[in-house]
C-alpha cells in the first residue's frame, strides 16, 4: 500500500481524472481501500463509460459519410472526417482509461488479465481470416486467368515488380523485427528494463524501415490499383498488409513508451504480449504475399 | 515485490505469503451425511450450492439449490446432506434488504 500511495502521489494527474463519474471519489478517497478490502472475487466490475456509444456514433458517421463521399454527396467528406476523428478520439480515451484502471488503479488481477488475452487472440484469428480472403482473391484470379486478361498471369500488358529487388530485400526485415520483439520479451522476463526499451526501439526501427521500403516500392510500381484484376488484388493484399504493419508499429511504440515509464513488469505485461502476438502475425503474413503474389504471381 | 497497486498488488502480496487473496474456489470435502453433514461456509444467510453426488459411479449431474441458515438440505438425487455455516456479516446476499419472502413474487 505504501508503494501504491507513492505511485498515486507521483501521478496525481492520472488519479484525479481517472475513473470518472460522481462515484469517481472511490478512486481518490479512502473509500477505495474499504471497497477493495471487502471484495472477495477477483473480477473487475467496470464503471459506466461513454466510450462504447461514442465509438458507435463515430462508426455510424464514418460509414454514412464514407458512402456519401464516394457518391459525391455534399457534406460527405465532412461527415466522414468527423466520424474518423470521433473513432480515433474514442480509441485514445478508451485505451487511456484501460491503462489507468490496470496500471494506476490495480484492477487487472490475474483472472482479469485472461480477458484481454483471449480477446487479442480471437482478434488476430479474425485478422488472419480477413487477409486470407485477399490471397484467395489473388489465387482465384491468377490460377485460371480469364480471356479478358489475355489468359495469362500477370495479365497481358501489365508491368510487374521484380520480386528479387525491393520485395525480396523487404521480406526478411519484418521477421528480423519479430526476432527483436522476442529479445524485448526476454528482457522483460529477465527484468532488464533498459534493455527491453532498446530492443523495442530496434523492433520499431526495423518496422519503419519496412514501411519505408513498401512506400518506395509503391512509388516506383509500374501499375496501380486500377490496372486490371492484377492491380486490384496486388494493392488490396499488400496494401492491407502494410496497413497492419503500421497498426502493429503504433502498438509497439505504445509498448516502448510504457516500458520506458515502468508500466510493464515481469509479472504483468499483457499489452506487450498482445503487441508481440500481433507483430508475429504481421511478420509471418508477409511471407504469403511475397511467395504467392510477388514471386509466383509476378514471374 | 513488483510495481503494482490496488487489488492486483494485494493478490501478488498474498501469493508471496503463500495465501490466496480471493475466495474463488468451490467448496469441496467428504460426502455429507446426516451425522456428518457437508458444511458450506457463507458470508451471508444463504448461498447457492451445487451437489455433484459422490465419487466415481455415484457421481450425478450437478443439482443446484439455495442452502439457507438453519435449514439443512438433503440432495434429492444422492441424499448428500448439507448445512450452512455463516462466517461473515450474515443477512441476504443480494443486498436488497430482508424481504426474502417477497422476492419470490417478482
Amino acid at each position: 500500500m505504501s508503494l501504491a500511495c507513492q505511485i498515486e502521489g507521483k501521478f496525481p494527474f492520472f488519479t484525479t481524472l481517472g475513473g470518472g463519474g460522481l462515484k469517481g471519489g472511490l478512486h481518490t478517497t479512502g473509500a477505495k481501500w474499504f471497497m477493495i478490502e471487502s471484495q472477495r472475487h477477483s473480477y473487475h466490475l467496470v464503471d459506466p463509460s461513454p466510450w462504447p456509444i461514442s465509438g458507435s456514433l463515430g462508426a455510424l458517421a464514418t460509414t454514412v459519410g464514407g458512402v456519401m463521399y464516394m457518391h459525391s454527396f455534399q457534406g460527405g467528406a465532412t461527415l466522414l472526417s468527423l466520424g474518423l476523428i470521433f473513432i480515433l478520439y474514442t480509441m485514445l480515451v478508451w485505451w487511456r482509461d484501460v491503462l489507468r484502471e490496470s496500471t494506476l488503479e490495480g484492477h487487472h488481477t490475474k483472472a482479469v488479465q485472461l480477458g484481454p488475452r483471449y480477446g487479442s487472440i480471437l482478434f488476430i484469428v479474425s485478422e488472419v481470416m480477413f487477409l486470407f480472403a485477399f490471397f484467395w482473391a489473388s489465387s482465384h484470379s491468377s490460377l485460371a486467368p480469364t480471356v479478358e486478361i489475355g489468359g495469362i498471369w500477370p495479365p497481358k500488358g501489365i508491368g510487374v515488380l521484380d520480386p528479387w529487388e525491393i520485395p525480396f530485400l523487404n521480406t526478411p526485415i519484418l521477421p528480423s523485427s519479430g526476432a527483436a520483439v522476442t529479445w524485448a520479451h526476454h528482457a522483460i522476463l529477465a527484468k532488464k528494463e533498459k534493455r527491453a526499451v532498446l530492443a523495442l526501439v530496434a523492433t520499431v526501427s526495423l518496422a519503419l524501415v519496412s514501411t519505408g521500403f513498401q512506400g518506395m516500392e509503391y512509388y516506383q510500381a509500374p501499375s496501380n490499383i486500377s490496372d486490371s484484376i492484377y492491380g486490384s488484388t496486388f494493392f488490396l493484399a499488400t496494401g492491407f498488409h502494410g496497413f497492419h504493419v503500421i497498426i502493429g508499429t503504433l502498438f509497439l511504440i505504445i509498448c516502448g513508451i510504457r516500458q520506458y515509464l515502468g508500466h510493464l513488469t515481469k509479472e504483468h505485461h499483457v499489452g506487450f504480449e498482445a503487441a508481440a502476438w500481433y507483430w508475429h502475425f504481421v511478420d509471418v503474413v508477409r511471407l504469403f504475399p511475397f511467395v504467392s503474389i510477388y514471386w509466383w504471381g509476378g514471374i | 515485490m513488483p510495481i503494482a497497486t490496488g487489488l492486483e498488488r494485494e493478490e501478488l502480496e498474498a501469493e508471496l505469503e503463500g495465501k490466496k487473496r480471493f475466495d474463488m474456489d468451490a467448496p469441496v470435502g467428504p460426502f455429507g451425511t446426516k451425522e456428518a453433514p457437508a458444511v458450506i461456509q457463507s458470508y451471508y444467510d444463504k448461498r447457492i450450492v451445487g451437489c455433484p453426488g459422490g465419487e466415481g459411479e455415484d457421481e450425478h449431474d450437478v443439482v443446484w439449490f439455495w442452502l439457507e441458515k438453519g435449514k439443512p438440505h438433503e440432495c434429492p438425487v444422492c441424499s448428500q446432506y448439507f448445512v450452512l455455516e455463516v462466517i461473515g456479516e450474515g443477512g441476504p446476499p443480494d443486498g436488497h434488504g430482508h424481504d426474502d419472502d417477497d422476492d419470490e413474487d417478482h
